[in-house]
């Protein structure tokens, strides 16, 4: 079955081409939405209320761009609204100062899995802010608006991120992998 | 520039990250897809029956109403018995196309008849006056042939096909009304514009407009598509769909001559088993080991299912079954088994009336859950082991069939009517494609009064 046709089938709502659907790309949705998520049981929330978005929205894709693509933008569009609704996203307790270090070269001896997790532990707007620009390469501007802060709360949101993510390798025993 | 490098390294990383998430992610979304079909058919019915059932309601406050108005006698004036007819006029196909005059005016003659004929059966005096003055009166015909073609209009919708202009009396042909009116021959109680002579008449037959009798029917459970409401262990599993008993009380009122309202209320037990299904006991009770659709009673917790069928959905040991088990294990059947009080509300139509008649009957029924049980079975034992937990309390379903009579008096009628009915959300969630009906053959008497 080739994309279109899958996209096709969706668009008609037929179970089996939603199954396939989901087999075929869950995996990359749920990589996303474990980035933005706090925990592993938040994840799969979001998984399942992606999918069911983007099913509901399937008809609203044009096969303009990649299909890929717009799947992971739905994902983290529902993550975001998600948030917004839980009125989480500007609430976070702020946290303790830490002191601006030099750039860690040590990403690539994190293990994967402690990495997520340093990221999953970030403070909600940090996390979210921090995905958005460095991960996922979306503008201050862009993640601004869908925060609804302005741009310089972003900036400082990501350098506070950045900050705390340097700390908590910096800390991370390097025997650990 | 080293922080751009530590994020590059970082989105080099993290990316394109995947993991495959755990099965129960799909049940999920599946059962919210199923959920979601549900809910998207649900409304739609709830808002049909709630038409019907006002209309129900409203035949039998005002249909009496409306054939009980008192005398009127033909010699009254035109413009009286515009203004008084306005009384009985509410509840009736007639006045539909009264709800906008203006949009009714100046099509064509058929329907700025129609228009005059509502307006004038509603509105007094003035009013009438303005409505007539508005219509071009190149188009409308003369008040006789207008009378004619409101007469044969209304009975036409009416369902008096048979009847045309011929009734059309000539000392009547200055009203459409009056001409209406004139008819002898319209017997329905639910027409608005019944004369006294026609009222007292049909007298007889008014007293024949309901109907009510005992019935009952073997009703066998089947589905379509291959799912399980219990467990997704069980979708791959085969199923026996099994045959009980409905019975009840029918009550029908007649709206026309062809056409009745049909309600009651009935009790129907209903059920279906799975087979190729294994069971134990466990000395200690495991919440792993329980399914989770099932409420089990208490002495049930350490009763192990789990299918043994070899196409079942998910590998028996990873959701339902103990892996300590240490008695042996008995295969049989899981029996679910449910009852439901029955609230139909039905069109019939007639195709056939003779001393026998044939109708269809389409519509639906409302569905009360009263029993709820789910036993296992095995060599001709059973033991019941708690109730479904997603059955809905309340769903519906939707009715089609073919409903014979034989007339065994003129006021007592046997009557055999096979119906299919199609369950529209008897399960909050189901596991792959469970889509239930029922086949019944309903069978027994029905009165006139």
């Amino acid at each position: 079955m080739t994309e279109e046709e899958l996209i096709q089938q969706c668009k008609q709502g037929r179970r089996d081409a939603q199954e396939y659907l989901y087999r075929t790309f869950a995996s990359v949705l749920f990589g996303v939405c474990l980035k933005y998520s706090r925990t592993r049981s938040e994840a799969e929330d979001n998984l399942h209320d992606s999918f069911m978005t983007i099913y509901e929205k399937m008809h609203q894709f044009r096969n303009k761009g990649s299909f890929e693509g717009w799947l992971k933008r739905i994902a983290v569009n529902t993550v975001l609204q998600k948030y917004r609704n839980e009125s989480l996203v500007l609430s976070d307790p702020e946290p303790e100062e830490v002191a601006d270090t030099e750039p860690s070269e040590s990403y690539e001896d994190i293990p994967m899995a402690r990495l997520l997790q340093h990221i999953q532990e970030l403070p909600q707007k940090y996390r979210i802010t921090f995905n958005m620009y460095v991960l996922d390469g979306y503008s201050h501007k862009e993640i601004s608006k869908a925060l609804g802060t302005s741009e310089g709360t972003s900036k400082s949101n990501l350098a506070r991120a950045r900050t705390i993510l340097k700390e908590k390798i910096r800390n991370t025993p390097i025997n650990i992998t | 520039m080293e922080i751009d490098k530590s994020d590059a390294l970082l989105r080099k990383k993290l990316e394109n990250y995947t993991e495959a998430p755990p099965p129960r992610v799909w049940e999920r979304i599946e059962a919210s897809l199923n959920q979601k079909k549900n809910k998207r058919i649900v409304p739609l019915w709830i808002s049909l029956g709630s038409v019907a059932a006002i209309l129900l309601v409203g035949l039998m406050l005002f249909g009496p109403l409306t054939t009980s108005t008192p005398t009127r006698n033909n010699s009254i004036s035109n413009s009286e018995r515009t203004t008084e007819k306005t009384v009985p006029t509410r509840p009736t196909i007639q006045d539909l196309p009264s709800k906008k005059p203006g949009m009714l005016s100046r099509e064509n003659g058929v329907q700025i008849a129609n228009s005059f004929n509502a307006e004038a059966s509603r509105i007094p005096g003035d009013e009438k006056s303005s409505v007539t003055n508005d219509v071009s009166y190149e188009s409308v015909p003369a008040p006789g042939t207008m009378a004619s073609q409101v007469a044969s209009q209304t009975e036409t919708r009416a369902g008096f096909a048979e009847k045309g202009d011929e009734n059309t009396s000539d000392s009547d042909q200055n009203s459409p009304e009056v001409t209406f009116l004139s008819d002898p021959k319209l017997e329905s109680p639910s027409s608005p514009f019944t004369t006294n002579e026609a009222l007292e008449a049909s007298d007889e037959i008014k007293k024949n407009n309901w109907s009510v009798g005992p019935q009952v029917a073997p009703v066998y459970y089947g589905w379509m598509g291959e799912g399980s409401p219990i467990a997704p262990s069980f979708a791959g599993n085969s199923k026996s769909g099994m045959v009980n008993f409905s019975y009840g009380l029918s009550v029908s009122y007649t709206i026309s001559k062809k056409v009745s309202l049909r309600s009651g209320i009935n009790k129907v037990d209903l059920g279906y088993q799975t087979n190729e299904v294994a069971f134990t006991s466990s000395f200690i009770s495991r919440p792993s080991s329980l399914i989770r659709t099932i409420n089990y009673s208490e002495n049930s917790k350490n009763v192990v299912v789990h299918s043994t069928s070899a196409t079942s959905a998910v590998a028996p040991n990873t959701v339902v079954s103990d892996l300590l088990v240490p008695s042996p294990e008995r295969e049989g059947q899981m029996v679910q088994q449910f009852g439901y009080l029955e609230v139909p509300l039905e069109l019939q139509f007639a195709l056939v009336q003779k001393k026998w008649g044939l109708n269809v009957i389409g519509g639906m029924s409302s569905l009360f859950l009263l029993e709820n049980s789910v036993s296992l079975a095995a060599d001709g034992n059973s033991l019941e082991i708690g109730e479904a937990s997603n059955l809905n309390l309340l769903n519906f379903s939707s009715n089609l069939g073919l409903g014979a009579y034989y007339k065994l008096h003129p006021d007592l009628q046997f009557t055999v009517q096979p119906m299919f009915k199609w369950h529209l959300n008897a399960f909050s969630e189901t596991s792959g494609q469970f889509r239930p009906y029922t086949l019944g053959v309903y069978s027994g008497l029905s009165f006139k009064f």
